[in-house]
């Protein structure tokens, strides 16, 4: 036992047993996310003050169907478990069983109770129990399960929060009836045999008590869900609604979220400014301006879109519709490798990558994983748009297609399909590459369609938001300052360069931006592009800012800076002709749909595959193909 | 007698709204899976709805819905009542 510190708690569950919500309801705000090391799943740990004496740390477990894991996330749960010496082994264990389906659910309540951990058998979905005419009889159960104390609880509004109380306070920390220790567990895992004997075991005397214990007044055959489905899955109407959804989130990306976007743009570039006038100069003011705050402003510019993002994802989620998403998509992403739960990250990927992948933790075999990852970085992502309009602008002349399509706009589009049919392409190469014993199945559950909870989804936006900026914001804060420091430092130049634009040549990054010229020249590109090119690591949208930097431009906007003039006139030093030709913009454009430059995304694949062997390889894959297929465009066109 | 008008077939050719019980579930590496989500003998399993182009199928086990692929239903076999 514990001397120090709270006791903890943990929550166990199938998935969509309310366990979350029951976390809220007992911690509050009051939680922090954090991760597993080695594993990618988030780490939930909050407090809850059961009464006025007693405290105690509430452990949010992944929702797991046994403890024989299928993921690497699940296996958390048994790794818990298993080990009494773990700093996450419980004192007390709520496991939540949904009462509509007990006796899958109790499965894995007699389990944790056979571990000889000191449990709680909560049941919830109260309120869907007694519409279906499900009544459960707690005596019954508490009886045959030695005395567990059975509580029946409504997580959604906190109906039967006192009898968990009363249960929580007044339960006996002596350790349960042993009968299987975790030695033995450890064992059954992964031996097909053995968990199936197991599974099997447990059912037969699961069904015993269930038939005891449970009455059904058969009333509603034909349940809610059902009558939802048949619209929401039907062949025609079920895709009219999905793609009707995917046009919303979009409209929300890309319309919705540039207002509060270019306001936070313009905010920040005004203190950038303000600073620079008040501070007094030297190396630590302008580290400050021109690498700490633009840094800053780079990371949370992308949260209004990550917002409006996760808040349609989260309502989805809540609201069931989400697993029928996976239902209806399965079918097409098979033959690309992928799976129906690769949709929602190569989704959102459209807005950053880094919650994409993160987002690729729901899949479960890890072949579909890797895939997903490997492709997610493909889809253009938010940072790639200003790039985008700044090289459309400048070489894509604007006319009309067929009457009514603007050429520019066209390009656009183009390069959204350019990478997300490179996506599935790659895709469905690297499923023929990778080579697996997993076979890919699979099993998901459709759950009752609920009213999200609106405090629920609030607080599933503000964690994801959280953990993007914990995730991707010190990397790009890092970066900017590494970045800033190249450019403001040189070889032949004690102290700081004064006046960046024109001595950026001088810098260490105008030398490495000139070292790997030769190298770019191929595709059309000169020295100055190359440094944008370097710099894009920190996220790709600074590729703008390093041009209006390198040509020393200065104003918010685009169209307003002068830029784009300046950048028209550029000629090669050697051969006096322009740089920004219809063929090396669009080589540099083809570059950016293809090239991984972005440390963030690097770093999270590093974590979410558990080492620097697929990032490397994936930067160097897409590095390949971005310098191959803009080397192409470029013959073609010049 | 009763035994000679049932029929066992495997999970995907049912048809929608069609009701079998669980017989078998052939050997793979899923079936640990399918077995703790309560696919087991005995278990009544109806087809709610059909993916389009052999896509999954929901199965209704017990009070919940599971979505199954095509080629997965063909490992669990039923029993039908003609």
């Amino acid at each position: 036992m514990k001397v120090d510190g709270n006791m903890r708690i943990a929550l166990i569950g199938n998935p969509n047993t309310g366990k979350s919500s029951l976390f809220n309801v007992l911690t509050g705000l009051n939680q922090q996310v954090g991760n597993y090391p080695g594993v990618t799943m988030d780490r939930k740990v909050g407090s809850c003050q059961w009464s006025d004496t007693f405290r105690s740390d509430i452990i949010d477990l992944p929702g797991v169907y046994s403890l024989f894991p299928r993921t690497q996330d699940e296996r958390v749960v048994s790794d818990i478990l298993f080990d009494r010496d773990h700093k996450d082994y419980p004192e007390l264990a709520i496991v939540l069983a949904d009462a509509t389906n007990l006796e899958r659910n109790l499965l894995l309540f007699t389990q944790v109770k056979d571990l000889g951990i000191p449990t709680i058998l909560l049941l919830t979905m109260e309120d869907v129990a007694k519409r279906s005419g499900i009544q459960v009889d707690k005596a019954i159960l508490s009886n045959h399960y030695l005395g567990t104390p059975v509580v029946m609880m409504n997580t959604r509004n906190g109906n039967g929060l006192r009898e968990l109380r009363d249960a929580v306070v007044t339960h006996s920390l002596s350790v349960g009836d042993i009968s299987l220790t975790a030695a033995a567990y450890s064992e059954m895992l992964g031996n097909q045999v053995l968990e199936e004997a197991d599974i099997h075991r447990r059912y037969s005397g699961i069904k015993e008590v269930v038939s005891r214990a449970v009455s059904i007044s058969e009333k509603d055959q034909a349940t809610r869900s059902y009558r939802i489905d048949r619209w929401l899955l039907h062949p025609i109407i079920g895709y009219v609604v999905f793609f009707a959804l995917l046009l919303l989130i979009f409209e929300g990306i890309f319309t919705f979220a540039a207002y509060p976007m270019d306001w936070m743009d313009s905010v920040f570039g005004g203190i950038s400014r303000y600073l620079y006038d008040v501070l007094p100069r030297g190396p630590l003011s302008d580290l400050l301006t021109s690498g700490i705050i633009p840094g800053v402003g780079g990371v949370l510019i992308f949260v209004p879109q990550l917002a409006i993002l996760f808040f349609v994802l989260s309502i989805l989620e809540e609201s069931g519709y989400m697993a029928r998403v996976v239902f209806m998509n399965d079918r097409f992403m098979r033959p690309f490798g992928l799976n129906g739960r690769s949709v929602v990250p190569l989704l959102s990927s459209v807005a950053c990558a880094v919650p994409g992948i993160i987002s690729s933790r729901a899949i479960s075999t890890r072949k579909d994983r890797l895939i997903t990852i490997f492709v997610a970085p493909l889809m253009s992502c938010s940072a790639r748009i200003p790039v985008y309009t700044l090289l459309i602008a400048l070489v894509i002349p604007e006319f009309r297609v067929a009457g009514i399509l603007d050429s520019r706009t066209l390009v656009m589009f183009g390069l959204y399909m350019l990478g997300f049919m490179s996506a599935l392409c790659i895709a469905a190469i690297t499923k023929y590459i990778l080579k697996t014993q997993e076979t890919s199945f699979l099993i998901l559950e459709l759950p009752e369609y609920r009213m999200p909870r609106w405090r629920a989804v609030l607080v599933t936006v503000y964690q994801k938001i959280w953990v993007f900026c914990r995730d991707a914001g010190k990397i790009i804060v890092f970066i900017s300052i590494i970045l800033w420091c190249l450019s403001s430092y040189g070889p032949k130049s004690e102290s700081i360069l004064p006046e960046r634009s024109e001595n950026l040549h001088e810098s260490y990054m105008g030398h490495l931006g000139s070292l790997i010229e030769p190298v770019i020249r191929p595709l059309g590109y000169d020295w100055k592009i190359g440094i944008a090119l370097l710099t894009s690591f920190a996220a790709r949208e600074v590729f703008v800012g390093s041009m209006a930097t390198i040509y020393g431009s200065s104003g918010d906007k685009i169209e307003e800076s002068g830029l784009l003039e300046l950048m028209r006139n550029e000629v090669f030093a050697d051969t006096g002709l322009p740089v920004y030709t219809l063929a090396s913009g669009l080589s540099l454009l083809v570059f950016y749909v293809y090239a991984m430059q972005c440390m963030a995304t690097m770093a999270v694949v590093q974590r979410e595959t558990g080492g620097w062997r697929w990032p490397v390889i994936q930067m160097l894959t897409l590095g390949a193909l971005a310098y191959l297929c803009a080397f192409l465009v470029y013959l073609i066109f010049s | 007698m009763q035994t000679l008008m049932q029929k066992r077939i495997p999970l995907n050719s049912l048809e929608n709204g069609q009701r079998g019980l669980v017989f078998d579930i052939h050997e793979c590496t899923f079936r640990p899976r399918l077995i703790e989500m309560g696919i087991i003998k005995g278990t009544e399993l109806t087809v709610l709805h059909r993916g389009i182009l052999n896509g999954p199928l929901a199965i209704k086990v017990g009070t919940h819905t599971l979505a199954l692929r095509l080629d997965e239903c063909n490992y669990i076999i039923v029993e039908i009542s003609e």
